[in-house]
């Protein structure tokens, strides 16, 4: 099995006391900062000193620290830019890159009158940033200091910018794109100390794809999902799945409607909305009862996995054939399986939708069964794994039903061929880097199961120098794999949607825990190392 | 006459042999003569006092003139001394003989270690400078900054005019291209270069190996060193 391209190794460090600690922090003020622009609507550009004031209303509202003024006032005038910006062609915008991301100590590139040659080691994160902005058309620099900067702008010959700076160049910066009305967005650094630095990589890459040609880009994603989870209530089932018929049907649909992060019936509906012609158009029935049958198929997987593991709990409840016994368990999955296939079968499409959409479960559920398969004739004979075996154990079992969860949702829009190799190479990546977030999850959390198997077991025996950090390098890679996959697909939509679905699946509160360590590895590694900046 | 000589301790950009050697003729002179760790330190915190004449064991003369003052500075750079990351007390040096005041750097720092007073810069907080980093000096339109620590020549305080970059003119024609240039993408450029790699690949390894230039040429060599 083939492993992605290896991301550049993860520098763990705590923003800068004016920027909010946690990804999870900074991703609600940003969003936060995007509701709030499109309600009010100011126009751009805004002076420094109104944009400090609209920042301090929007701490207000949200009772964040005073001190983050700055940052919000960046994210304000992003959102300001925002659609400005989207409607620029790539090639007439510069992307300007701070040097100071580059690994100080093993950067050998160097500079000319402009600013650093990167060699493209691999060793941070300019490589791939500047590979992947040149790839779609940018002017890329990465720069060091102001100077450049502020003369570019001066120049007048730059019709947007996209710029990676510490806040004290941002601000620096800011009098000279104002006074020109450039558009541009600005991701702040989160440090400003000039060697080392980290930035929030995921929202470099979100606005280096920003463009107007994705009309999902507007997509509220947290309302949709919240939207989905609105159909999983006791009597949003009832109206999808009919009357319940006796005790087995309830319990299947209670669990159901129990907890889930419903991230398959969401892949469902995202995919169909970025693949019909208006995407924030209200979401048809059909198209409800699709996703509700992949989430069938997968709690019916649950259920039976369950009785597979021997596990006594889920969900911090107990399983149910902890609660009812293994038969009847059994005959839950059985039945929630026979849901999913009666539900997909009444969609109202035309009969050759109908088939490919009965085609795509069956076979997602084939190799679901044939990957959990090489689980269960593994752990009757347990022997070491190697780190690829596991890997693609994860393959084989967790990439299909995100598989069929995005195929369900092309098909059923209609547009399914010219997407259909994307889809597969997409699933396959972010199931891998969904199972690999999981074991990193139970090693935090000192639960390492070795009846499963398990990177972070596999890892250790390879005898990997810090498991938890390779395995996180891992998890970046297919992260940035997935993204990679959906190079080609035709769809601006599409791509855009589906690429903002990684962050929103991986980025979320779930890895907090694991900030929170970081954190405090960092504070005291900081503590011995004089307050250094690495 | 005092007589100073500077280890560099912290960036070590001296020549180790030079410095042995200097060391050695001096104690068998018998004149008295005092070595310290980091003249740049000295000079940043103020402890700097050594009585005048000088005679002074360092780095470029530029740059140790331009950090004390007259003297005579012996040079025991080490070409090609590379970049430390701990290289100790950093800050800019400025040269007043190539300095017009501009205030180029001023408006450029960050950190605010320059100042101005009637008119004049000077380097007011030194401390607040980060380390290695040299951004003022490559901005400076005169070649005036000085990081005598620096791995790059005229940076570092070496003689010679740096080129002087005028960037307006550079970006007076198309900016976007002109970045593009300097891609390891762009097409012109990847073939010439990828031209010059075969080319020098094939000249090293026929040296290394002897291979008799007639073995290259049945190789039909001249077609590798076309673009393709």
């Amino acid at each position: 099995m083939k492993l992605p391209r290896p991301a550049p190794p993860l520098r763990f460090r705590l923003p800068q006391p004016n920027i909010p600690p946690t990804l999870q922090q900074r991703e609600e003020l940003m969003q936060f900062a995007r509701r709030w622009v499109k309600e009010w609507a100011p126009v751009p550009p805004v002076p420094l000193a109104d944009l400090r004031q609209l920042a301090d209303k929007v701490l207000a509202e949200t009772g964040a620290d005073a001190q983050y003024r700055d940052y919000v006032a960046v994210l304000i005038n992003n959102e300001l830019w925002r659609e400005t910006l989207a409607a620029i062609p790539y090639d007439r915008r510069l992307l300007l890159l701070p040097k100071c991301l580059r690994a100080e100590d093993k950067c050998r590139a160097a500079m000319d009158e402009f600013g650093l040659l990167c060699k493209q080691c691999g060793q941070c994160s300019i490589q791939d940033l500047q590979t992947e902005a040149e790839r779609l058309g940018y002017a890329v620099l990465v720069a060091e200091g102001s100077a450049m900067v502020t003369q570019l702008i001066q120049a007048g010959k730059i019709d947007a910018i996209v710029g990676v700076s510490c806040l004290n160049v941002l601000e620096k910066a800011f009098p000279y794109m104002e006074a020109a009305a450039i558009p541009g967005i600005g991701i702040p650094l989160l440090q400003g100390d000039c060697a080392n630095t980290t930035v929030d990589l995921d929202w470099v890459t979100d606005v280096i794809h920003l463009t107007s040609e994705d009309t999902t880009r507007r997509l509220d994603l947290t309302a949709l999902r919240e939207e989905v989870e609105t159909w999983f209530t006791p009597d949003a089932l009832a109206r999808v799945l009919g009357p319940a018929d006796g005790q087995t049907d309830a319990l299947a649909r209670e669990w159901l409607a129990r907890a889930g992060k419903r991230w398959r019936p969401f892949l469902t509906v995202a995919t169909y909305q970025a693949l019909r012609d208006h995407p924030g158009d209200p979401i048809p029935d059909d198209l409800r009862e699709l996703a509700v049958a992949v989430e069938c198929f997968h709690k019916a997987s649950l259920i039976h996995d369950d009785i597979e593991d021997n596990d006594a709990h889920r969900y911090d409840d107990p399983t149910l054939h902890e609660q009812h016994g293994v038969a009847i368990a059994l005959n839950v999955g059985d039945l929630l399986i026979g849901e999913g296939y009666r539900l997909i079968r009444a969609t109202r499409v035309s009969p050759v939708q109908t088939a490919a959409l009965l085609h795509a479960a069956a076979e997602g559920h084939r190799r679901l069964c044939l990957g959990q398969g090489e689980e269960l004739f593994w752990r009757r004979h347990p022997s070491s794994l190697k780190v690829q075996q596991v890997l693609n154990i994860f393959r084989q079992k967790t990439a299909p039903a995100f598989e069929v969860a995005l195929r369900l949702g092309a098909i059923y829009a209609g547009r399914h061929e010219p997407v259909s190799d994307a889809l597969g190479a997409y699933s396959e990546a972010l199931g891998i880097a969904y199972q690999i977030r999981d074991d990193l999850e139970e090693f935090q959390a000192g639960k390492l199961d070795a009846t499963e198997p398990n990177l972070l077991l596999a890892l250790e025996q390879e005898k990997t120098k810090d498991p938890e950090i390779r395995a996180r390098v891992l998890l970046e890679s297919y992260k940035q794999e997935a993204i990679r996959s959906l190079r080609d697909v035709p769809s601006a939509n599409l791509k855009g949607l589906l690429r903002r679905v990684v962050g929103r699946i991986f980025n979320h509160a779930e890895i907090k825990g694991w900030c929170h360590e970081f954190q405090a590895r960092n504070a005291a590694s900081r503590a011995t190392s004089d307050g250094a900046a690495r | 006459m005092a007589t100073l000589v500077c280890n560099c301790t912290n960036a070590r950009v001296l020549s180790p042999d030079a410095l042995a050697a200097a060391l050695d003729k001096l104690r068998a002179s018998g004149e008295p003569f005092e070595v310290v760790a980091d003249l740049c330190e000295l000079v940043a915190h103020g402890r700097f006092n050594a009585t005048k004449p000088l005679k002074i064991y360092a780095c470029h003369p530029r740059a140790v003139k331009s950090l004390v003052g007259e003297a005579e500075v012996i040079d025991l750079r080490a070409k090609n001394a590379p970049a430390n990351t701990t290289p100790g007390a950093w800050f800019p040096v400025i040269d007043f003989e190539r300095c017009n005041h501009c205030m180029q750097c001023l408006s450029f720092c960050l950190f605010g270690v320059f100042a101005a007073k009637d008119g004049k810069i000077r380097v007011a907080q030194p401390d607040n400078c980060k380390p290695n980093c040299p951004a003022c000096a490559r901005v400076c339109p005169e070649a005036a900054i000085i990081f005598p620590k620096h791995p790059e020549p005229v940076i570092h305080g070496g003689d010679g005019q740096r080129e002087k970059v005028d960037v307006s003119a550079l970006l007076g024609g198309d900016v976007y291209q002109t970045l593009r240039k300097r891609s390891r993408f762009d097409k012109d450029r990847d073939a010439a270069t990828a031209r010059a790699e075969r080319c020098q690949c094939i000249a090293k390894l026929q040296k290394q190996l002897g291979i008799p230039p007639e073995v290259l040429r049945d190789l039909n060599v001249e077609s590798l060193q076309k673009d393709k």
